[in-house]
């Protein structure tokens, strides 16, 4: 039971709120030179990958090549189409292809170096495409790296001029914002998204995560507009801060949450503005938001992204930091539960005391609403606390697992798990670790390192590698 | 239809042999069309509007609209149509020179007036300046395209047949305004055929089509005092996507 006596400050829910910035332009303005071999995906039998010129003021000559992997299967070069600039007109060309390496070498028509900034005020200039064939043997959630090597660049006067390089990936993947799969993001693809919006009907999990483009976890008008707004040039990129909710922190407690980026290029570079609570910071390089708190109250900030191309995103959050006997609470698994019915929430949790001693306490539960496909978070309290937690309920179109049998093996001491899924099912693992495929949408592990009554994590994974559910077992034999 | 107060005018006007656009059984087609204006003093205002006239549903499209950066710039954002309210759209004037524009929905609706109105300023005067309808789609909600003929327009200056009648006319004056061919009803509309005021500005009317080379002009409530002009631009297009010779307009006044 929750000591008696203590004191709650305060238990407020948390407020989020999804700002696509603008400031891309100005941020960018004074960054360094870079050339971005760009991150595509595709699920036909060609890609076609832009290599783009950021932030950089004069060019005259400039070299380099771009190749893929000598092991990469089912991905080969196919053709090279210069941009605007670098099809003669500005820029003369030299492109040669020879097996899966590109080498391009342009130099500037006047003999002079060129102000690049002249042809385009975004700072942005496109050196051309890349096709390459995509075969049977590049398979579901397969990717293939595009390495850059080799880069001479010459500016004004000559002098060489030092530029970043972004190496490309190949994924074999949906396009985010092309549901349809028309190996670009259309109208028809809005039009998809207004179609299933409050229909229920997606069961695949790659096509949900393609159209849910500001990953707020559910399909909204919202998505179908930025797909417009992309397909127009409106916005340039998908990025996004993908919504979640942040348990309450805990006066002078451990407290840790992690901010997502989706839909950019990595690395991603955080920044905060607004009041962190004291004693809480905010890891620009990952996202996490660890420490302990000083002060309890509620704390109002902004989580910013910036991705590796300038691209930028926002999320406002409220955390509330309470003071508490409780000083922490497992972590609670995400859930799956299928549409319309009630998620098996678990009546109670563990919990740590500011005494260091554990116990049981009892959560109650919100109503949560299953009645849409998509993300939602179930909120419960503990005992009378204050402290409250938080669980993401995967609101899903069926059941991925059919059966869980837990076997054990006296003389070796093995426990063994098998489990009977879907045919949507492309992989397992049971505390991070593969399992094995018997065929027959039939997974198993072995393993001495289980035990009689202890819980492990058993993931499901799509072709894509997408996780479906997440399920925590406990191993009570039962064959 | 009070017929004591109609007073036929008739006016011919031959289509153009000169301009081949060839555009076969145009009819049969949906057509998505941008407004012809004729203007051509360096720094008015002028508002060009793509139009479309749906033969089937639709239920999303998109197009870019090309005009020469170095003689009109984009003065404010684009008005989207009513006839675009249930629809998403996301209009992109950022980059000079074009207009990018989408809209969807998730069911499909027979399209029948203005999609988009933009206002440029003329940079350049006394010029014929170009806009060039590109990559124009249309799609019925299965994602099918749907046929569609594109027609252009342009800014310019007015040269055409400028005609006055004679004899002041009531305020609920018809005008009969006949064709020596049969034309296509989908050219027919707002932005081809309308009134103006003294001042410039436009005058609720309604356009109504008689057989096959007539249409039938009258306002939508009365004219008050004063003096109009009905324009008619080139864009009225016969059967085989033929424009008009000339543009024409014709002056009247009210009693």
């Amino acid at each position: 039971m929750v000591k008696k006596g203590i004191k709650i400050v305060t238990v407020l829910s948390m407020l989020f709120v999804l700002v696509f910035s603008s400031k891309f332009s100005e941020t960018s303005a004074a960054a360094d030179p870079l050339l971005e071999v760009s991150s595509v995906r595709s699920l036909g039998d060609t890609v076609t990958v832009p290599v783009i010129l950021r932030h950089t003021s004069y060019l005259r000559h400039f070299q380099f090549t771009i190749t893929l992997p000598s092991d990469s299967k089912g991905v080969s070069l196919k053709s090279f189409e210069t941009g605007d600039l670098f099809d003669g007109e500005i820029f003369r060309p030299k492109v040669q292809i020879n097996g899966n390496k590109l080498t391009l070498d342009f130099i500037s028509q006047s003999g002079a170096a060129e102000r690049l900034r002249d042809y385009n005020a975004n700072e942005m200039v496109e050196i051309g495409y890349i096709t390459y064939d995509l075969t049977e043997e590049f398979t579901p959630g397969q990717s293939v790296p595009l390495e850059v090597k080799n880069v001479v660049a010459k500016e004004k006067d000559d002098e060489d001029l030092t530029i970043k390089i972004l190496n490309g990936v190949i994924e074999h993947r949906m396009t985010v914002g092309d549901v349809i799969g028309n190996d670009g993001v259309t109208t028809t693809d809005a039009m998809w998204v207004l179609q299933h919006i409050g229909k229920n009907d997606i069961s695949d999990r790659e096509q949900w995560l393609a159209a849910d483009v500001d990953a707020d976890g559910l399909l909204t008008q919202d998505d179908a507009q930025k797909i417009l707004d992309y397909a127009t040039g409106k916005i340039n990129t998908f990025l996004a801060i993908a919504a979640q909710e942040l348990t309450n922190g805990v006066l002078q407690s451990e407290y840790s949450a992690k901010i997502e980026a989706r839909h950019g290029r990595a690395p991603y570079e955080f920044d905060k503005s607004g009041r962190l609570p004291s004693g809480l910071e905010l890891n620009e390089e990952t996202g996490e938001i660890t420490g302990v708190p000083r002060k309890a109250g509620e704390y109002t900030f902004t989580i910013e992204v910036i991705d590796a191309v300038g691209n930028e995103a926002e999320r406002t959050y409220t955390l509330n930091i309470i003071d508490s006997n409780i000083i922490s609470v497992e972590k609670i698994a995400p859930i799956n539960v299928k549409l319309g019915e009630t998620p098996v929430l678990p009546s109670k949790v563990r919990v740590t005391y500011s005494d260091k001693t554990t116990g049981m306490e009892k959560v109650t539960w919100e109503p949560v609403d299953t009645s849409t496909l998509g993300t939602v978070t179930a909120r419960g309290k503990v005992g009378d606390s204050g402290f409250t937690v938080n669980a993401t309920v995967q609101v899903v179109t069926k059941n991925y697992i059919h059966n869980i049998n837990v076997g054990y093996f006296e003389m070796l001491n093995v426990h063994t798990i098998v489990v009977e899924t879907t045919s949507d099912v492309y992989a397992m693992t049971v505390n991070d670790i593969q399992a094995h495929y018997e065929g027959n949408n039939q997974y198993s592990l072995a393993s001495s390192t289980f035990e009689e009554g202890t819980a492990v994590t058993i993931k499901l994974f799509d072709k894509y590698g997408n996780v479906l559910e997440t399920k925590v077992q406990t191993l009570t034999i039962n064959e | 239809m009070n017929y004591s107060k109609f007073v036929p005018f008739f006016l011919l006007m031959a289509f153009s042999l000169v301009l081949p656009t060839t555009i076969a059984k145009a009819e049969t087609k949906s057509v998505v069309g941008v407004s012809t204006v004729y203007e051509e003093k360096r720094g008015k205002e002028v508002n060009i509007s793509v139009y479309i006239n749906g033969s089937e549903e639709v239920a999303g499209g998109s197009l870019t609209l090309f005009y020469d950066k170095t003689a009109l710039t984009v003065e404010d954002e684009p008005i989207i149509g009513e006839e675009l309210s249930d629809y998403l759209t996301s209009v992109n004037t950022e980059k000079p020179g074009k207009v990018m524009f989408e809209w969807a929905k998730a069911t499909e609706q027979i399209l029948d007036g203005t999609l988009l109105t933009v206002t440029l300023e003329l940079e350049k005067s006394s010029e014929t300046i170009n806009l060039d309808l590109q990559e124009v789609k249309l799609f019925n909600e299965d994602f099918e395209p749907i046929s569609v003929d594109v027609f252009d327009g342009q800014v310019k200056p007015f040269k055409g047949d400028m005609r006055k009648y004679g004899t002041k006319v009531k305020g609920s004056k018809e005008w009969n305004v006949r064709f020596n061919k049969e034309f296509n009803k989908s050219t027919v509309n707002k932005h081809t055929v309308f009134v103006r005021d003294s001042r410039g500005n436009v005058i609720d009317v309604a356009i109504n089509l008689s057989g096959k080379n007539i249409i039938v002009v009258k306002p939508k409530g009365v004219y008050e005092y004063g003096t109009y002009t009905l324009e008619i631009t080139e864009q009225v297009r016969d059967l085989n996507g033929k424009q008009l010779k000339e543009p024409v307009k014709f002056e009247f006044s009210v009693e």
